[in-house]
């Protein structure tokens, strides 16, 4: 299984050890930092969860089973929140290329912040149809 | 989408010709050409006041991109209620649309539509017959079409204020009410030099320091700001009616800067405590207080947005509580563009 981005909602970026996710359509920021920033980045590079739980429990052999346990929890928190889709137009077809560098394994957290949402209600926009333009009465 | 599209931005060109502009003045903005067309003397004495320092007398190549500024409403097929976005309108939800030719933004605060296409380096913004325009418009005239253009143009046309000396600036950022503008404003009179009060446009480039640039000579200020504290030598143009509302100024010319390479980023916080306090952050902490306002205030492009952003914080930020004392808040700054590395009182 994949997953990829819908970058008409979400933005993504990552700096040094911490990747911040920010849904801007309903005001919500995430903060997702060591091992939760390389796992949302390996995600994001369209790697397999499959391949990428391997890639973990081999990192950990002795916490294999907790450490997998760990990461499909934290996936599927990623779904829930919507920051992570199965649609495959979503999906990156062009993953970078430097290979991600993996630091010792800790819990992937998911921190949310919703301090933009009131922003966003005081000026709301709205895009009008699927592809961006209005469409004429009639 | 072409074909509605299309049909939508060949309005700019149509309603373009059928004009004689009062007003043509070339400004010259992060090296790129702008021309300004300007339909009314009325209007041109409302918008053209805060790009007075951008003007240039280079016309020897085509425009990057031509604005015209209409007095008059829309063309029909421009119209709020000839689409069927017309319910949001009628709800008071402003209108945007996006894809890589252009942009349309029907503001339903003020009536006013913007419309720009890339494509042919064209935009048309039409303020309404009699437009008395709204302070916050007349401050940062043409807003939409700029931060649409720019950021095809990989610069960020940011909401935050920006002040140098010593050859550097410090972006200083937070949501409405954090004392942005106050604390620029303060400082441009006590010998720093101004780039803005509201919005500057962030220029990252691979290997050097991000630059900062004054898009509008303009500022803004609450008038119970300045009535506690009055700034010598503002030259006020229109001053808010309600005591709670901003009056909108131009700073002296002569300390308006145009560029400066980025130092550092400050957070201010109303604390209002008798000495000032500086804090150390993380550049994630200062993105995480950026993105609110930034993505709020401008939509679209969000994640070449974000991107810009976090390229452009790549240097020291800190949060500032600031003292009731305005003296004092602006020493913090001067430490901070001082020829030393200032430690700050405690990180976070």
């Amino acid at each position: 299984m994949r997953f990829g981005v819908d970058k008409t909602r979400i933005a993504h970026q990552t700096i040094g050890d911490e990747a911040i996710v920010v849904d801007f359509q309903m005001g919500t920021y995430f903060s997702l930092r060591d091992s939760a920033a390389e796992i949302w980045e390996l995600l994001t590079g369209s790697m397999p969860v499959d391949d990428l739980i391997s890639l973990y429990r081999s990192d950990n052999p002795e916490q294999a089973q907790a450490v997998e346990s760990e990461i499909r929890t934290f996936i599927a928190e990623l779904v829930a929140a919507n920051l992570l889709s199965r649609d495959e137009s979503f999906f990156n077809v062009d993953p970078q290329q430097t290979p991600i560098k993996r630091g010792p394994f800790s819990k992937p957290l998911l921190e949310k912040f919703d301090d933009m949402s009131e922003l966003i209600m005081l000026d709301p926009v709205h895009d009008v149809t699927e592809h961006g333009w209005p469409h004429k009465i009639g | 989408m072409a074909g509605a599209g299309g049909n939508l931005f060949d309005e700019i060109g149509r309603a373009a010709r059928s004009i004689d502009a009062f007003s043509v003045f070339r400004v010259s903005l992060a090296g790129h050409e702008l021309e300004i067309r300007i339909e009314s003397e009325d209007l041109s004495a409302q918008l053209k006041p805060a790009f007075e320092h951008l003007e240039t007398s280079q016309r020897d190549r085509q425009a990057d991109l031509t604005i015209t500024a209409f007095d008059r409403p829309p063309p029909e097929p421009l119209s709020a209620t000839h689409w069927l976005s017309a319910q949001n309108h009628q709800t008071s939800q402003s209108v945007r649309a996006m894809d890589e030719r252009g942009m349309l933004y029907i503001d339903s605060l003020t009536g006013i539509v913007s419309l720009l296409d890339a494509q042919s380096s064209q935009a048309g913004v039409w303020f309404g017959p009699d437009a008395r325009v709204p302070i916050w418009i007349a401050a940062a005239p043409f807003l939409r079409v700029l931060d649409a253009f720019y950021i095809r143009n990989g610069k960020l046309l940011c909401h935050g204020a920006a002040i140098a000396k010593n050859e550097r600036a410090v972006l200083i950022i937070g949501p409405g009410g954090a004392g942005k503008s106050t604390l620029a404003i303060r400082a441009c009179c006590s010998g720093f030099d101004y780039l803005g009060d509201d919005y500057v446009l962030l220029h990252p480039s691979a290997g050097s320091p991000t630059n900062v640039f004054s898009i509008y000579r303009s500022g803004k200020l609450a008038r119970a700001d300045l009535a506690s504290a009055p700034i010598a030598g503002l030259d006020i143009q229109q001053e808010a009616e309600d005591p709670t509302e901003k009056s909108y100024f131009l700073p002296n010319p002569e300390s308006i800067r145009l560029l400066a390479p980025l130092a550092a980023i400050v957070q201010p916080q109303r604390r209002l405590i008798d000495e000032p306090r500086l804090l150390q952050c993380p550049a994630s902490h200062a993105i995480r207080a950026a993105i609110p306002s930034v993505l709020s205030q401008l939509q679209g492009c969000e994640q070449r947005k974000v991107e810009i952003l976090t390229r452009a914080f790549d240097v020291p930020c800190y949060q500032l509580h600031l003292s009731f004392d305005h003296r004092k808040n602006i020493a913090v700054l001067d430490r901070i563009l001082g020829e030393n590395a200032l430690a700050a009182t405690t990180d976070i």
